[in-house]
């Protein structure tokens, strides 16, 4: 007889508004991960368990979950590295929709407000000639750009969770990243996008975000030297208006 | 249909030995300006009130306080809760300058950011110990 993991998955019912946790027990597999669990509970057990998934290969970043106590994607977690029972939760600071499927939608507005493109087809005077990009310059925003929108950095950051109007660790790495490619042609825009009353400055540096990142994006230090440009970047705008001695 | 909110709670930072460490460096601020405030009272204060008002009693008492444990127990959780402050300030400084450093590059950066915060210090002591 094959060994069994045992499973604690949070369930919600949004019709009735209960949650519970149910007890479940899987046949371990070498190699197995604790979306194949989870797959395998919805496919042989349980199946009006509600879970998102799609790649199983760490790329789509749908499968974010917090499996005993930590923000992780599911199909990076694999069942004989983590300690049975192995308890399994939705994202936090995310409103639960059923089960482990949360509403990032409020997380995705904010990628909007780091303005995540160079405008360079309506900003550049000359497109018949070619911008070229060099590898060392690349190389500036290559870390930033591993970012696959998982969320899980929210779901880890204790400012989001006391104010979900607060910008992110997410659109921060993202607002760096463009701010780094010198493709960019609406660097002003995005800073005062950014640096305004939910912005940047709400991040205490509390470093969760970087921790969980399975990219290692690292937010947190993309968010202090947000912070340091964004000072700059004031500066630069007082100085600007200033009125000119006649 | 209702969704389920998730809110922390007040002991969200008790959930994480992380989060924990973070609220012990965040309270740390505490001690250091209570030490300032100290420095400020027993030391810098008397000192102004004898230039301006020439009264020694407020200087004696000052200068008593100064020599007792308790003084020398609250400045020296200050300078450690001050000096860990500085180092860990100076190990991020290089990593978030808007002009993005090579790894060896901002080794290079802490080290002379550290040199010049060694050599200001040592530039103030020898004003004190005048």
């Amino acid at each position: 007889m094959s060994k069994k993991v045992e499973f604690k998955i949070k369930r919600y019912n949004p019709e009735t508004a209960e949650s519970s946790v149910a007890d479940y027990e899987v046949p371990a597999k070498d190699g197995m991960t604790v979306l194949d669990a989870v797959n395998h509970i919805k496919d042989t057990q349980d199946s009006s368990l509600a879970h998102r998934w799609s790649c199983r290969m760490g790329i789509c970043g749908s499968c974010g979950a917090i499996v005993n106590g930590k923000p992780v994607l599911m199909c990076q977690t694999f069942c004989e590295n983590t300690k049975a029972p192995i308890r399994v939760e939705p994202m936090r600071n995310f409103p639960v929709i059923k089960d482990l499927v949360v509403d990032i939608d409020s997380a995705m507005e904010h990628l909007r407000e780091a303005m995540p493109y160079t405008d360079i087809i309506n900003r550049h005077a000359s497109l018949d000639k070619e911008i070229l990009q060099t590898p060392k310059q690349q190389e500036k925003f290559k870390q930033t750009s591993q970012c696959i929108k998982c969320m899980l950095c929210y779901s880890a950051c204790p400012v989001v969770g006391h104010n979900p109007k607060y910008i992110g660790p997410a659109a921060a790495a993202l607002a760096d990243r463009y701010l780094s490619d010198n493709h960019d042609q609406i660097s002003d825009e995005r800073m005062d996008s950014i640096t305004e009353k939910n912005g940047i400055w709400l991040c205490s540096f509390i470093g969760e975000c970087s921790v969980v990142c399975p990219k290692k994006v690292d937010p947190a230090v993309a968010l202090q030297r947000l912070k340091v440009m964004g000072v700059l970047h004031s500066a630069k705008k007082i100085i600007s208006k200033r009125p000119k001695k006649s | 249909m209702k969704y389920l909110e998730q809110k922390p709670g007040a002991s969200w930072w008790t959930k994480n030995p992380r989060t924990t460490l973070y609220m012990i460096r965040e309270l740390s601020c505490v001690p250091i300006a209570f030490a300032t405030l100290t420095l400020a009272t027993v030391v810098i204060l008397p000192v102004l009130a004898y230039s301006i008002f020439n009264s020694p009693p407020l200087l004696n008492a000052a200068n008593n306080f100064t020599q007792s444990d308790i003084f020398k127990v609250i400045m020296i959780i200050g300078l450690v809760g001050a000096v860990v402050h500085t180092l860990t300030w100076l190990s991020v400084m290089p990593q978030i300058l808007p002009v993005k450093l090579p790894k060896p590059a901002q080794y290079i950066a802490y080290l002379i950011f550290l040199g010049i915060w060694l050599g200001l210090s040592f530039f103030i002591l020898q004003f004190i110990l005048v």
